[in-house]
């Protein structure tokens, strides 16, 4: 054939149709594959477009029968609005000041606690590791009004006597208490999946035990430390119902808050609900879409022995 | 360079002594294997010397100094691991210098001493190179050069040829004798392999049970071990066993009844044995020291029925069957030719024959041969 590199033949042939005249069972399987996997995707992506085009669409045309897919006259004015009649602006902010904090808190402590508890054999690291582990596995909601509680009327440390309520400090103690634990989970596994010999080599080399950890194994344990980082901060993006609690105003609320806030009690206002949906979601799939690669290799190390 | 030396030496993991008092001299500029099965206590006895381990009791001396309460990194030694170890963010340049570098080195004196070994080692196009782009020889050799390029006092080893393939691992132990004769540095070595252990050893020291067994040249070792364990141990196919209750026959000769069959115990052991008249007594005889039967020698002729014939190429290994009903392996010369079922004449050489006590596994010949030896 001539045109060997043409779409077509590249489609052919993944169709593993190797023959012009040929219409193999292998072709009508793969027909099938190709057929069932692009309804999946449209599937996962139609609330995503559907959220996209109704954010920039005029109020009027939200709601109008029949439904647009395409919208009739594009605009950029919901998102205008949001953040100019609502403070869409600080919702962000405390949205990332609530999730990066979190997510360094999360990863500092759990590569250091996930290496002691994958290298230092001191007494009762299984049980202490099994009972941080375990208090994950208690499902947050249940946890709402000690939480509450709590950050109303924190205990005495150091003097301080105010209330953590309505505050970005409450919101990042809380997130860090439901990921430090997945944290320190993920990096101990990963580093039982570096051969201690590295540790030991290091230490032969110069290093002390702290300075074999920094030098040697932290940047081997990148991809872990990033798997840690995108589930720790997309928890703490996301999160809904305990900045729902523990907060109510802007100098706290998160975006997730922010977003709910265009639902009242008659009326729901869909266009900009969408567009403060979709300011929600960017950080989110940019996060996501660069730090994929270093996932699936972080959740996986360890779990095949090479 | 420094010579090591252990002296009651302990180390204890929750309820297992895996090295339990040992006492060890690793002279200047020596080749020592540790050689044993594992969990013998050979790699906990070099990690306890490259400071990986604290001991539990016991003294450590490397050079003058001891060594139990000093830091890894201030021991002055350097160790090939089993798994090279090598790290796999860093260039083969960037492993063999981070050593030097944690040292406080001076940059002249790193670059240097990098390119001598890398030359040394043959390995300077790989310099560039991570150790994932390397085939397994290849990451060999930069350990030791990682090792090397430290200039230490003692270099640690801890299995470092098993993970090769074995043609490798032949062409590597040749590699290492020779880098061993140019660098002269003190080497403490651990392995499973005798073979190896035979082969590079200056000094070989035994290992079972936490304990050494025994020390010496591995020739020595090999010829006069001291114990069953040492016999059993060195040696392919291993030294053959045969139960016996030792008698004195009417000519005042000693014999060892092998139920059924008689063994003529040669006169120059008899003072040895005689507390064991009447007790059982356990022969001792490598495979190559049997002989198919020659005609006209009237002593210590077995016969015996051949089950298996292994041939290896420089010899055959024959497994045999005594009419005694003992099984017994004899390496003979690849041009014997025999069969299976085959009806054999077996002749034990009478020089290399050991006795041991069956209850404690101890060479009742040992100090006889070492006598004979000193004479000759």
């Amino acid at each position: 054939m001539s045109t060997k590199k043409s779409p077509l033949n590249r489609l052919r042939r993944s169709l593993g149709l190797e023959t012009q005249n040929e219409w193999p069972s292998v072709a009508r399987e793969r027909l099938l594959a190709y057929g069932l996997l692009a309804v999946y995707v449209l599937i996962i992506w139609f609330p995503i477009y559907y959220i996209f085009i109704t954010s920039i669409k005029p109020s009027s045309e939200v709601l109008s029968l029949p439904i647009t897919f395409l919208p009739q006259s594009p605009t950029a004015q919901n998102y205008v609005d949001i953040f100019t009649n609502r403070p869409f602006d600080n919702y962000t902010i405390n949205s990332m000041i609530v999730a990066t904090t979190t997510t360094l808190i999360c990863i500092t402590l759990g590569t250091v606690t996930g290496y002691s508890f994958s290298r230092f054999d001191f007494m009762g690291n299984k049980s202490l590791l099994l009972s941080i582990v375990g208090a994950r596995m208690i499902p947050p909601i249940a946890l709402i009004v000690p939480f509450f509680q709590i950050m109303s009327n924190p205990p005495l440390i150091g003097g301080f006597t105010g209330s953590l309520y309505d505050t970005r400090l409450a919101l990042i103690l809380t997130y860090t208490f439901f990921n430090l634990p997945f944290a320190v989970w993920i990096m101990k596994n990963y580093f039982d999946g570096i051969p201690e010999s590295l540790d030991e080599q290091a230490r032969i080399d110069g290093c002390s035990r702290w300075e074999a950890f920094v030098k040697i194994i932290l940047p081997m344990a990148k991809p872990g430390i990033a798997a840690t980082a995108i589930l720790a901060f997309i928890f703490s993006w996301n999160e809904f119902v305990f900045a729902l609690v523990l907060t109510s105003s802007e100098q706290a609320q998160t975006l997730p808050i922010a977003v709910s806030l265009f639902v009242a009690d008659d009326f729901v206002d869909w266009a900009h609900l969408a567009a403060g949906g979709m300011i929600a979601a960017l950080p989110g799939i940019l996060f996501g879409l660069f730090f994929q690669q270093y996932i699936v290799s972080g959740l996986t190390q360890g779990a095949v022995k090479e | 360079m420094a010579h090591v030396e252990l002296t009651d030496l302990v180390k204890e993991f929750d309820d297992v002594t895996a090295v339990d008092g040992i006492s060890l001299d690793i002279p200047d500029e020596s080749f020592t294997v540790l050689v044993g099965p594992s969990g013998c206590g050979k790699t906990t006895t070099l990690r306890l010397i490259a400071g990986l381990e604290r001991a539990t009791d016991g003294e450590i001396r490397i050079g003058e100094n001891v060594v139990n309460d000093a830091r890894a990194y201030e021991r002055d030694i350097a160790m090939v691991f089993q798994n090279y170890a090598l790290y796999p963010h860093k260039t083969v340049r960037d492993n063999m210098r981070f050593g030097l570098e944690q040292h406080d080195t001076a940059e002249e004196i790193i670059s240097e001493r990098v390119n001598e070994t890398a030359e040394l080692l043959q390995i300077e196009e790989l310099l560039d190179r991570r150790p994932s782009e390397l085939s397994g020889g290849q990451q060999q050799r930069v350990a030791l050069g990682r090792a090397i390029v430290r200039d230490p006092a003692v270099f640690l080893m801890d299995e470092p040829l098993s993970n090769l393939d074995a043609k490798l691992r032949v062409q590597m132990r040749a590699e290492l004798n020779k880098l061993h004769e140019e660098l002269s540095t003190t080497t403490v070595y651990v392995t499973h392999d005798q073979v190896e252990a035979m082969t590079l050893a200056d000094q070989i020291a035994v290992m079972d049970n936490g304990q050494i067994q025994q020390v010496g040249e591995p020739t020595h070792v090999y010829s006069n071990p001291r114990n069953m364990f040492v016999a059993g141990f060195l040696g392919s196919p291993s030294m053959n066993f045969l139960e016996g209750t030792l008698e004195e026959s009417s000519a005042g000769k000693f014999e060892l009844d092998l139920g059924g069959a008689v063994h003529n115990v040669p006169d120059e052991f008899t003072d040895a044995l005689e507390p064991y008249l009447g007790d059982r007594v356990t022969l001792g005889i490598r495979p190559e020291n049997i002989a198919l039967n020659q005609d006209g020698v009237p002593a210590n002729v077995h016969p015996a029925t051949v089950e298996v014939v292994e041939p290896q190429g420089e010899k055959t290994v024959l497994e045999l069957k005594l009419d005694t009903g003992q099984s017994i392996k004899a390496a003979v010369d690849p041009d014997t030719t025999v069969e299976m079922g085959d009806a054999v004449n077996l002749r034990f050489d009478r020089d290399s024959l050991q006795y041991f006590d069956p209850a404690t596994g101890k060479s009742l010949t040992y100090d006889v041969k070492i006598e004979q030896q000193a004479t000759i």
